[in-house]
């Protein structure tokens, strides 16, 4: 049985990369065959990359992140009970997920997060502020939001994963979640000024 | 008017909300038209392109799964050897025990056998059996075991005998008990017959 893995699709609508990960190669990376394990990789460092540099403040970040994720693949693919290709993206994503968030919470990566609304959108220290009025694409605001907020919309918001399991992953509440999506989403419409409805 | 907050449009979106909010929400078309922009806002953040990591870290993460394996592998090694030292001392010890054991009981036995033969000579010595008269036959029988016993006692008196095996000292002893028990039985025996 082949399963095709959907890993991106750009701003048309187009399927831009369409890798297919089979059974047999899940099979073969789980006895540790050095070139399924690359093919694992080829297969999903662009979903990883993106989801890491969409929740990590830097491109470096986001680098390790991917390296972390697959060195924890190959050490940990053996213990993985799915053969679907389905369920391997969601267990190498939430991997990824989780050194994303294990790197938010390291000291150096404490989160900057403002403690009042109006103090500003969660800028990293050292991080010009967002000049006030200036219309930001949306890549550039959601740059700009705390590495929590960001996580936080980018988890639920693109991935799809519940507030208990998000809470899960952070270590946090319910309740936590929900409020950090909501001041995602109200800095987000404040930087992105008035969005166009069509 | 008090309109939607974020938390109740966020809530609309994922079908959940307030009476109070969905009420709202389908009277006011400002909140309505708020909910359509979260709701393109999240289709936007969807459709942003998938980014590629701008080195190949494949080598790096080949050659770190490598090592890993090579130190299981070495520490895998080492535990092996740990075990099978450990399971040959194990057996060694295991056999020394056994050995130190079955040495201490044969020494008990000998004991035992010693002191069976001490009880077994004080019987003899009770009877008297010098002061006796023996019929020919009884005189040859009695003659032949004491010179066995002679001969055990003899092979006693010699450690060099019996030190190369330890169950050397055990077996004369038995025979001596043995010996003595019919050296003992044999004048039972006659001095019952005469009703002495």
């Amino acid at each position: 049985m082949r399963l095709a893995v959907y890993l991106s699709s750009d701003n048309m609508g187009t399927l831009a990369n369409i890798l297919s990960v089979d059974e047999l190669a899940i099979q073969r990376a789980k006895t540790g065959d050095a070139d399924a394990l690359e093919g694992l990789f080829r297969a999903y460092e662009g979903t990883v990359y993106s989801l890491a540099r969409r929740m990590c403040r830097t491109a470096e970040d986001a680098e390790d992140v991917l390296q972390e994720t697959f060195f924890e693949v190959c050490r940990s693919i053996s213990r993985f009970r799915g053969t679907e290709g389905g369920s391997l993206t969601a267990w190498i994503k939430r991997i990824a997920a989780s050194k994303a968030l294990i790197r938010h919470r390291s000291a150096k990566y404490r989160d900057t997060e403002p403690l009042d609304d109006e103090a500003g959108e969660g800028i990293a220290v050292g991080e010009a502020p967002p000049d006030v009025g200036l219309q930001l694409d949306l890549e550039a605001a959601l740059a700009r939001l705390s590495d929590t907020s960001r996580s936080v919309v980018w988890m639920h918001d693109v991935e799809g994963y519940t507030h208990e399991e998000i809470a899960e992953l952070m270590g946090k509440t319910v309740s936590f979640s929900k409020s950090q999506l909501a001041r995602a989403h109200t800095r987000l419409k404040k930087m992105l000024g008035k969005e166009l409805t069509q | 008017m008090i309109h939607c907050t974020t938390e109740d449009l966020l809530a609309l979106k994922a079908g959940e909300g307030s009476s109070w909010a969905r009420r709202h929400h389908g009277e006011c078309t400002e909140c309505q038209k708020e909910l359509d922009v979260l709701h393109q806002r999240v289709a936007r953040l969807k459709a942003l392109p998938t980014l590629n990591p701008p080195r190949d870290r494949w080598p790096v993460i080949r050659d770190r799964v490598v090592a890993e394996r090579r130190q299981q592998r070495t520490t895998h090694v080492r535990w092996a050897a740990v075990a099978i030292a450990a399971s040959l001392g194990g057996i060694i010890g295991t056999r020394v025990y056994d050995h130190r054991k079955m040495e201490a009981t044969r020494a008990v036995e000998v004991a035992a056998l010693i002191s069976h033969s001490q009880e077994l000579e004080a019987k003899l010595r009770a009877i008297d059996p010098e002061s006796r008269v023996l019929t020919g036959a009884t005189a040859g029988a009695v003659s032949e075991l004491e010179d066995r016993i002679a001969s055990i006692d003899a092979q006693l008196g010699q450690p060099v005998l019996t030190s190369g095996s330890p169950t050397r000292e055990q077996d004369l002893w038995r025979n001596r008990v043995e010996l003595m028990q019919g050296l003992v039985n044999v004048h039972v025996t006659r001095a019952a017959y005469l009703g002495m």
